[in-house]
C-alpha cells in the first residue's frame, strides 16, 4: 500500500499531465475563421440643410456644361508625398472637363476646369479564427487568415450628364489644380431654365446598402451611412431666383 | 359676462399647463440622441495605432489623444492603445476631398448582431480643413461616438450632428454623454 505522501505526489501528476494535455489541445485546436458578413461605414461628410449655408461654404461657384470624361485617378496619396499614389489604399475619383459660362463666386481665370467626383474605394478586411476577448484584444493568436478586398461605391457619386448645364459649389485642390464638392449636395442642374438640386440624399435618404461578392458564393453586406438626408431646398425657386441669391450671399 | 371671463381663465390655465408639458417635449426632441442598432460590448476597447500615426506629435494623433481624454471625463467609456488589439486608429490622406473621417466596422447578423466585433476609425489628412483649430478633434470624438452606439443627428448641440460648426463643437456635449450613459448605464 502506498503511504499518503506517494499517492498525493500520483495524483497532484495526474492533474499537471491532463492539464497540460489540455492546454495542448487548446492551442492547436484550429477553430474556423469567423467570416466577416456585415460591414457599415460611417462617412463624415459635410452636409448642408440650405441653400445659404451651400452658397457660404463654396470658394467658386459656377455654371457651365460637363464636355467630357478626362481621367480616373487614385485620390488616396503617399502623405509623406502626396504627389505619389498611396501604395495601401486606392479611391477612385473621376475627373471631367467642365465648361464655364458663368463665375458666379471667386476669382477664376481658365474658361475651363477639372471637376473631381469621387466614385468607388477598396475596402481591405482581414478575418481569421484569432479568439479575441471583449475589450478587442487578441487572446490567442490567428492560425488562418483571409483577407477581403473589394470596391464599395461612394454613396454621393452621381454620374453627371454630358452637355445639360449645372451650377456648381466647388473648393480647389491647391496641390493637383483641379476643383471639388464644397459640402454635400454641390450641384444643381438646370433642365429647360428649372434649377433641380442633385443629390442621392434627397428625400432624407441616408443609409445606402450594397451585397457585394467577394468570392465563390460569398457575400458581405456593406451599409454605408451618410448620417444625415436632405429635403429639397431648391424645389420651387427660379434660376434667377438662386442665382440673385448667390451674388447677395458674397 | 362674470362666468365668461370665469370660462375663459379657466381655459388659459389648461393651456398653459399643456404648453408647459408639450414645449420641453418639443425642444427635447430637436436635440434628443439617437441610438445605433449596434455598439463596442465593452466600453473599455483597445485599439493599436495605425501606421500613419504610429509616432506622436502629428493633428492626428493628437486629435484621437485628445478625444480619448474627452470621452474618458465625458463618461466611464475608456479607449487604450494594446497592441494586440484588433481595432485601429489611423489617418489617411485622400486629397480633393471634403471628408473628415470614416470609421469602418464588422459586426455578426448571425450571432452578435448588437456588438461591435471590429473598427478601424480614422481621420482624413487631405481635408483641406482638418488642420483647423479643433476640427480633427471634433471628427474624433464624432467617430468615438459611432462605436459607443450614437448615431449622427442632423442638429442640435451634439457631437454627433454632422450639420455641426466643428471648430466649436469639437468635445462630447450634454445629449451625446446622456446618449452613451442610455447605451451603458
Ligand atoms: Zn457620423
Amino acid at each position: 500500500m502506498l503511504k499518503a505522501r506517494t499517492r498525493g505526489f500520483f495524483l497532484v501528476l495526474g492533474i499537471i499531465v491532463v492539464g497540460a494535455c489540455a492546454f495542448s489541445f487548446f492551442l492547436k485546436t484550429d477553430s474556423p475563421i469567423n467570416e466577416t458578413q456585415a460591414m457599415k461605414i460611417f462617412y463624415d461628410y459635410p452636409v448642408v440643410s440650405t441653400f445659404d449655408e451651400m452658397a457660404e461654404e463654396a470658394e467658386f461657384i459656377v455654371s457651365g456644361r460637363y464636355t467630357s470624361l478626362d481621367s480616373k485617378w487614385n485620390m488616396a496619396r503617399n502623405p509623406e508625398n502626396i504627389m505619389e499614389e498611396d501604395s495601401e489604399n486606392y479611391v477612385e475619383g473621376w475627373l471631367y472637363h467642365f465648361e464655364i459660362d458663368d463665375v458666379l463666386k471667386g476669382n477664376l481665370e481658365s474658361s475651363t476646369i477639372l471637376v473631381n467626383h469621387k466614385y468607388s474605394q477598396v475596402i481591405t478586411t482581414t478575418e481569421s479564427n484569432a479568439v479575441v476577448d471583449d475589450e478587442g484584444n487578441i487572446l490567442k493568436a490567428a492560425t488562418k487568415e483571409n483577407t477581403l478586398s473589394f470596391s464599395v461605391h461612394d454613396p454621393m457619386f452621381i454620374e453627371p450628364e454630358l452637355d445639360s448645364t449645372y451650377i456648381l459649389f466647388l473648393l480647389k485642390d491647391k496641390d493637383f489644380g483641379n476643383y471639388y464638392a464644397a459640402v454635400e449636395p454641390f450641384s444643381i442642374k438646370v433642365e429647360n431654365g428649372i434649377p433641380e438640386l442633385q443629390s442621392n440624399l434627397l428625400n432624407n435618404t441616408k443609409t445606402f446598402s450594397e451585397e457585394i461578392a467577394v468570392g465563390g458564393d460569398r457575400t458581405v453586406d456593406v451599409l454605408c451611412d451618410v448620417g444625415m438626408g436632405v429635403d429639397d431646398f431648391i424645389s420651387g425657386r427660379s434660376l434667377e431666383d438662386i442665382i440673385q441669391a448667390i451674388s447677395t450671399s458674397k | 359676462m362674470k362666468k365668461g371671463l370665469l370660462w375663459m381663465s379657466q381655459g388659459m390655465l389648461v393651456g398653459l399647463i399643456m404648453a408647459c408639458i408639450v414645449v420641453p417635449m418639443l425642444t427635447l426632441s430637436v436635440s434628443a440622441y439617437s441610438l445605433e442598432s449596434f455598439h463596442l460590448k465593452s466600453k473599455s476597447a483597445s485599439f493599436v495605432w495605425g501606421d500613419r500615426i504610429d509616432t506622436p506629435g502629428s493633428v492626428i494623433r493628437n486629435a484621437w489623444e485628445s478625444a480619448i481624454s474627452d470621452w474618458a471625463s465625458a463618461s466611464s467609456c475608456d479607449f487604450y492603445s494594446s497592441s494586440n488589439s484588433v481595432n485601429e486608429l489611423n489617418s489617411f490622406y485622400e486629397s480633393s476631398s471634403s471628408l473628415y473621417g470614416r470609421t469602418k466596422l464588422t459586426y455578426d447578423i448571425t450571432t452578435d448582431a448588437i456588438y461591435i466585433a471590429s473598427f478601424e476609425a480614422k481621420i482624413n489628412a487631405g481635408n483641406s480643413s482638418i488642420s483647423r483649430s479643433n476640427v480633427a478633434r471634433s471628427t474624433a470624438n464624432h467617430e468615438f461616438g459611432h462605436l459607443l452606439g450614437i448615431n449622427d443627428l442632423s442638429s442640435g448641440t451634439a457631437i454627433m450632428n454632422t450639420n455641426r460648426e466643428r471648430s466649436t463643437i469639437y468635445i462630447p456635449q450634454t445629449d451625446d454623454i446622456n446618449g452613451v450613459a442610455a447605451v451603458y448605464g
